[in-house]
């Protein structure tokens, strides 16, 4: 396709007027839309006031404003990967119910005319409403444009959309990156068995910090796909972000108690990123720029967990509740030095960081990914307990050897490091209860292209 | 009940249980006697291997502060000596003096303040807030006079000469995280070692008992006598939840023992799943016994066998029998949350009462010393108990047969488990109570 039918095709689906608007919009927002957006740069600044006593209340530093108030649909890449997270998620996953490629390249077109205008704050159809048809603005977030609240739509791709039962659904099994196919079952600890919340043909993972944005956008998606797509299963969840923290301090704690973060990769080092995250001429050339994401519904038995002694506790992550120092260091910040401590006699053979990531040099380095992580509260199950946990988010350039190597070969390994060291010991009080692996393409740069349209159009 | 449940296990048998079991599973049984009281006895985990191994998480506590806390407690006390030289110069109005040494102290802190942050928080938080108005006065207040200074500065000296005192009290093995200013001196004593002993005599005597009913499970399965063996697995399962947390410290054993399917890589078709379930599912689900059965039978009371060597052969001490048993009533619930943990043959309610039984008994042993320095918390837990051996009544039949769990409707199963979260509320303060930390 032309990239003149390619507007066309956008035309005619009444959409390419509605993204002009929002892109107006966005300049006056006074961003770059040439560039991914980078971490806020508020959330980086080291800060003069972190007393000795300030270890114990990162809390209590004022908030401020966020610098990015919206982020930018155009990039190199999705936003939603290497973007700050924002407060509040929606896991999507949907299923293609249209059978044609066409189809297919409807439902991208819509996506990317959706979100584009919605990331911009353009949150109803920004066309003029006629009082003779349903309106297009549903309007439970008001008539004008949002100026705030980072919404970014990412999309990603499941192994189902090119592979289903063996079948080849569109034409594009070919082209399938080379390390998607559907999460394993077999991941030593997972409870699946019944579970209704796994894989998915399309992710959409919806991010913003209000739970309303993103079940706006998540509607007004639904409402423009109708007979394309239904969704199979959702899962929203939340984080609170701490302000003002020094450089390699988290900005997070989970619901366990622990700052989540502290070693995760600096998303602001784009040569690590190309290194870990983004995909390379390893792939077909439509996946390049992208990366792969494993989600994981990971629930908690936080009951359980409120009754182990701090010790233990402390024993499991391998790092020290107040101050997230590992437990043979002092401070955050501070590496432990594993090589000193053989046998765990300081940080436990069998703790969390040490087991997900026993850094080994660049055996294990290569193995490290970016977490996005979030909470999730369902409410309780059948036995009046909390039904709450990890939305674990793994971006890879690689995710069998990165994401899918750590878990099978570090977490679960139990002979890892040592004969008899057992599984990571936090899985006696967690277990995987549903999730996907997926694809997630490169971001549209320019105006007159779309998601993934290299791949089906190319 | 879960592969990876050795956890808990692990923080408190390090601590408790392995440490000593350790020597005794290497070889023979002369064990030295427990040091029983002493919560913390570690040394041995760190060098010994093999199931060692799984120790790490518990011995950590232990070993990890022990050179730790002396070389902690040498640097506070050094540091100490600029308080009391404050406190000597306030003594003869001499402000300049005092002045001076608080500056020494001031400074010296940020180097040793770590190691008061790792051993207690919130002591290390109290010593913070005295510091910050002797601080002020002493260090800003160019108008200060001793009158002021003098109370403060003893507020200061008390928290943190008691911090170092506390900090001694623990060095041997250390509690880096305990809370030492509510912190109950451990208890100890001949009384309690009797009380050891009776646990240690009930679980052992346990033990043989799997055995046992083991081999009656498994010469029923070898004799392909379906209704004959679904009769005995109930019994040999008894036994086997009644001592599950001892057989968690040997991760191996419990692996081949009581593992789920969703342990292994392919699932119910693994063919190094072994134990008690794939006999369940032979005998529940497939009906069938055959070749196969037979090796895994074989295999079985071989396992159960050398796991009863391994238990008689470790020496029970009272931190590590009471946070065992407040493993086992986890595992009531645990294993509960998605599908059933005897997913063939819906015997759950016959593991609960096992749980259940086990806990009880360490409970009662120790409940008198409980009592002593809680009166309220004795009650809150043997009530608990209680409520939860009624509520299970129901749900066997006279000749103690367990009904199907997977027949319970939801409002049963919640009023059930909120009992059994009470009680584990409750337990999970006994240790703390007594002093030990497991
Ligand atoms: C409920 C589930 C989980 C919880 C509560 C959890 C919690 C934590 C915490 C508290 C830390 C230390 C702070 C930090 O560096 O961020 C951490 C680190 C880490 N986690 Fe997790 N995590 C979970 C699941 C996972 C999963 C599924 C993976 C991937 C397979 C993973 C991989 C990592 C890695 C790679 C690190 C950094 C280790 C290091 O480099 O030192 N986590 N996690």
């Amino acid at each position: 396709m032309s990239e003149i039918s390619r507007r066309a095709a956008l035309k005619a689906l009444g959409l390419a007027t509605a993204s002009a608007v929002a892109g107006g919009a966005v300049a006056t927002n006074a961003f770059r839309p040439q560039e991914q957006s980078q971490p806020s740069a508020a959330t980086l600044q080291p800060t003069a006031n972190v007393s000795s006593t300030g270890t114990f209340s990162p809390t209590a530093t004022p908030a401020t404003a966020p610098a990015v108030e919206l982020y930018p649909f155009e990039g190199v890449y999705q936003a939603g990967v290497i973007t700050d997270p924002p407060e509040a998620v929606l896991l999507v996953s949907l299923q293609v119910l249209a059978t044609k490629p066409d189809d297919l390249v409807k439902i991208m077109q819509i996506l990317t005319a959706r979100s584009r205008e919605m990331m911009a704050g353009q949150m109803g159809a920004a066309a003029a409403e006629d009082a003779t048809f349903p309106p297009h603005n549903t309007g439970e977030l008001g008539y004008d444009p949002l100026k705030d609240g980072r919404l970014s739509v990412m999309v990603g791709l499941g192994s189902s959309l090119f592979t289903r039962d063996g079948k080849d659904r569109f034409g594009l099994a070919s082209k399938k990156p080379i390390a998607l196919k559907p999460m394993p079952r077999d991941l030593v600890g997972d409870r699946l068995a019944g579970s209704t919340r796994l894989d998915g043909d399309i992710l959409l993972q919806i991010s913003s910090d209000h739970p309303l944005v993103n079940f706006h956008a998540f509607r007004d998606i639904l409402k423009n796909t109708k007979g394309l797509v239904s969704p199979v299963w959702v899962q929203p969840g939340f984080q609170r972000y701490f302000q003002n923290m020094q450089p390699g301090e988290a900005k997070a704690r989970g619901l366990l108690g622990f700052k989540d973060g502290t070693a995760n990769l600096d998303v602001t080092d784009a040569e690590l990123m190309s290194k870990l995250i983004w995909t390379g001429p390893e792939e077909p050339d439509w996946a390049q720029g992208g990366t792969y994401v494993a989600v994981r519904v990971i629930r908690e038995q936080i009951e359980r967990w409120d009754r182990l002694n701090l010790s233990q506790q402390e024993a499991s992550i391998g790092r020290t509740k107040t101050t997230g120092a590992t437990l043979d260091t002092k401070t955050e910040t501070a590496l432990p030095d594993y090589a000193a401590d053989p046998d765990g006699v300081k940080v436990p053979l069998n703790s969390h960081v040490r087991k997900a990531n026993p850094r080994l040099g660049e055996e294990s380095d290569k193995r490290r990914m970016l977490r996005r992580g979030f909470l999730y509260m369902n409410g309780v199950d059948k036995s009046g307990l909390l039904d709450a946990g990890f939305l674990f988010q793994g971006f890879c350039r690689n995710i069998e050897e990165q994401f899918e190597f750590v878990k099978r070969n570090y977490m679960t390994n139990r002979h890892f490091p040592k004969q008899n060291t057992g599984v990571q010991d936090l899985d006696e009080y967690i277990f995987c209860v549903g999730g996907g692996y997926f694809f997630v393409p490169a971001g549209v740069q320019k105006e007159d292209r779309f998601l993934a349209d290299a791949l089906l159009l190319g | 009940m879960n592969l990876s449940v050795k956890s808990i296990a692990r923080g408190v048998l390090a601590t408790g249980l392995l440490s000593l079991s350790l020597v005794a599973c290497g070889d023979n049984t002369a064990t030295a006697p427990a040091a029983a009281t002493a919560p913390v006895v570690a040394t041995t985990a760190a060098t010994t291997t093999g199931a060692a191994g799984t120790t790490a998480a518990g011995a950590t506590t232990a070993a990890g502060t022990a050179q730790d806390a002396t070389k902690a407690i040498q640097a506070l006390n050094d540091l100490g000596k600029n308080l009391d030289e404050t406190s000597a110069a306030l003594q003869k109005n001499d402000l300049a003096a005092a002045k001076a040494a608080y500056k020494k102290f001031d400074d010296g802190w940020d180097d040793v303040e770590g190691y008061v942050q790792q051993f207690d928080r919130k002591q290390y938080q109290a010593i913070e807030e005295a510091m910050t108005p002797v601080g002020r006065e002493l260090l800003r207040n160019a108008n200060t006079t001793v009158a002021t200074v003098t109370p403060l500065l003893k507020t200061l000296s008390d928290t943190y000469n008691n911090t170092i005192k506390q900090m001694a009290g623990t060095a041997p093995g250390g509690t880096r995280s305990a809370t030492p200013t509510t912190k109950a001196a451990a208890i100890s004593g001949p009384e309690l070692d009797a009380a050891t002993a009776k646990v240690d005599q009930y679980l052992k005597g346990k033990a043989d008992k799997l055995v046992t009913n083991t081999q009656a499970f498994v010469t029923a399965v070898k004799s392909k006598d379906i209704a004959g063996a679904k009769a005995a697995y109930q019994q040999a399962r008894f036994n086997y939840e009644g001592v599950e947390f001892l057989a968690e410290s040997f991760t191996d054993m419990d692996v081949a023992i009581d593992a789920r399917p969703d342990d292994f890589p392919k699932g119910e078709n693994d063919p190094t799943w072994t134990g008690f379930h794939p006999l369940e599912k032979a005998i529940w689900a497939d009906g069938k016994l055959d070749a196969n059965t037979d090796k895994l039978a074989d295999k079985l009371i071989a396992d159960v066998t050398k796991l009863r060597d391994q238990i008689k052969s470790m020496t029970i001490n009272p931190a590590g029998a009471i946070a065992g048993a407040a493993d086992l009533i986890e595992e009531i619930q645990s294993g509960k949350i998605t599908g059933e943990e005897e997913r063939y043959s819906h015997s759950d309610f016959n593991d609960f009462k096992a749980n259940l039984a086990s806990a009880k008994f360490v409970y009662q042993a120790y409940a008198r010393f409980v009592k002593q320095r809680n009166a309220s918390l004795d009650a809150d837990v043997t009530a608990a108990f209680g409520e939860i051996e009624t509520a299970l009544t129901p749900y066997f039949s006279a000749d103690g047969v367990a009904v199907d769990y997977s027949k319970l409707n939801d409002n049963a199963r919640k009023a059930l488990a909120q009992k059994v979260e009470a009680l584990a509320d409750s337990f999970s303060k006994v240790n703390g109570t007594l002093g030990l930390n497991a």
